[in-house]
């Protein structure tokens, strides 16, 4: 991979020295073969290296909505579960004094929760930045300026009562390869972009890990304790209870619970997902691994996602 | 501050250190939702046959426990949040460095146009004055 983008940066500085030779129809006319084969060199590197840009970012920007969604549930739950458990512990000493602790309490999670929204969107701005990179235009806007700006040359030669430079043909090749050096152009600041931001998205991505780590423990924590209160409530003391005959749905209580214990295996292969993230990712600006293999954390993430809403639907279900 | 003054002492090391302080927390938060699930897993039924002082006992020691673990939790994102801040202006400095070279693309094509639209006007004086 190193050797091959040495090659595309060496290709990028012999088509910046070829296009050098704009205006000389004669040098064109005999650089026409050896031309041709480095554009064609030039476009498959550069395309590389604009595509890898256009991976990151996008990748980039599906990473922080899948974070955003996940805190979206984060908040949701973190709520629902504190109103359960103040009106569960509701008979104590000083109810009011209780209350308006937890409020405080849960404001200051809340606020927290918001920072790291925010510090997401952040991460998710540069991503977007990175795309309008990636995403420029400057390929198709640079050769019909350059085409058209030969010709304008060569009208103002002909004006002058010299000789014209370029014939219209000669004039849109040149055109085609300003175009091919603009995209090279392009390429090369996408590639110091990745090698220039490295240490500061490593570790905010670090940051990320760290961080993820914290609020997956914490909806893993609230769905572990409703699922004990669960299966206390509608599954053990109903069993146990053999002075009242045992209710049909109880059997349902009692899947619903088990299946609800292997979703949380998934939240836990979820979490392992998210910590590998980083390295993922730094594996990829070095170019060593594939754009697919953070796709799949990101996947990982979603179905995070997807299973904390299953479990809430699920909770939420009418108990037998 | 002379450079071996910054050297952490073993004093100075043994409370206050971050690296000793963070584990202590998570085993402390893991020890109160342990605490907290037991009494969770006590159904509702078997709470409303205590004691009216039990049950308040109950209800105490739910909402107080409640209360500190999510203290511990705040404290623990309020701890990364505070390294997200720090990181910032960097993230946001190479945001804007991104928006300058993609202002630096379509700038050198305004450019090129420029040039040749003065070119052209050029021209149509030179035609002009032969």
């Amino acid at each position: 991979m190193i050797l091959v983008r040495s090659q595309c940066q060496h290709g990028a500085q012999q088509g910046a020295a070829v296009f050098a030779f704009r205006g000389n129809a004669r040098m064109i006319k005999l650089l026409r073969l050896p031309l041709a084969l480095l554009c064609c060199a030039l476009s498959a590197c550069v395309t590389q290296t604009i595509r890898e840009g256009t991976d990151l970012s996008t990748s980039g920007i599906a990473y922080t909505q899948a974070v955003n969604a996940l805190l979206d549930a984060t908040t949701t739950e973190v709520i629902d579960f504190d109103n359960k458990e103040l009106i569960k512990g509701r008979m104590s000493s000083d109810p009011g004094g209780a209350l308006a602790q937890r409020d405080q309490a849960m404001a200051a999670l809340l606020a927290e929760i918001a920072q790291f929204r925010a510090q997401t969107l952040l991460l998710k701005a540069y991503f977007v930045n990175l795309q309008a990179l990636a995403d420029s235009s400057v390929k198709d806007d640079a050769g019909p300026a350059v085409q058209s700006l030969s010709d304008t040359i060569s009208k103002l030669n002909v004006s002058l009562g010299r000789k014209q430079l370029l014939t219209p043909e000669q004039s849109q090749q040149v055109g085609a390869l300003a175009g091919l050096a603009a995209q090279a152009v392009q390429a090369e600041k996408i590639r110091r972009a990745l090698r220039r931001d490295a240490p500061v998205i490593g570790t905010y991505l670090a940051l990320q890990q760290q961080q993820l780590v914290n609020i997956t423990a914490i909806l893993k924590d609230r769905y572990g304790a409703e699922q004990a209160l669960f299966h206390a409530e509608k599954v053990a003391a109903p069993y146990a209870n053999l002075k009242q005959p045992l209710d049909p749905a109880w059997a349902d209580a009692r899947k619903q619970w088990l299946m609800s214990a292997f979703s949380n295996q998934q939240l836990d292969a979820a979490n392992a997902a998210a910590e590998q993230l980083r390295g993922v990712w730094a594996d990829i600006v070095q170019g060593k691994n594939d754009i697919g293999a953070l796709s799949d954390l990101i996947g990982d993430i979603d179905q995070f996602v997807t299973t904390a809403d299953a479990l809430k639907s699920a909770s939420a279900k009418p108990k037998p | 501050m002379n450079k071996s003054s910054k050297k952490p002492t073993a004093s100075a090391a043994a409370p206050t250190n971050t690296a000793t302080s963070v584990p202590d927390m998570q085993s402390t938060l893991a020890a109160l939702r342990a605490v907290r699930n037991q009494l969770y897993a006590m159904p509702g039924a078997t709470v409303a046959a205590m004691t009216p002082a039990d049950q308040i006992k109950y209800g105490d020691n739910l909402q107080q426990l409640g209360t500190n673990i999510l203290k511990l939790e705040t404290l623990q994102l309020q701890q990364v949040n505070q390294a997200f801040v720090q990181q910032a202006p960097a993230l946001q400095t190479a945001s804007m460095n991104l928006q300058h070279d993609v202002s630096a693309l379509s700038d050198s094509v305004k450019v090129i146009q420029t040039v040749n639209a003065g070119l052209g006007l050029i021209t149509n004086i030179v035609g002009l004055l032969k």
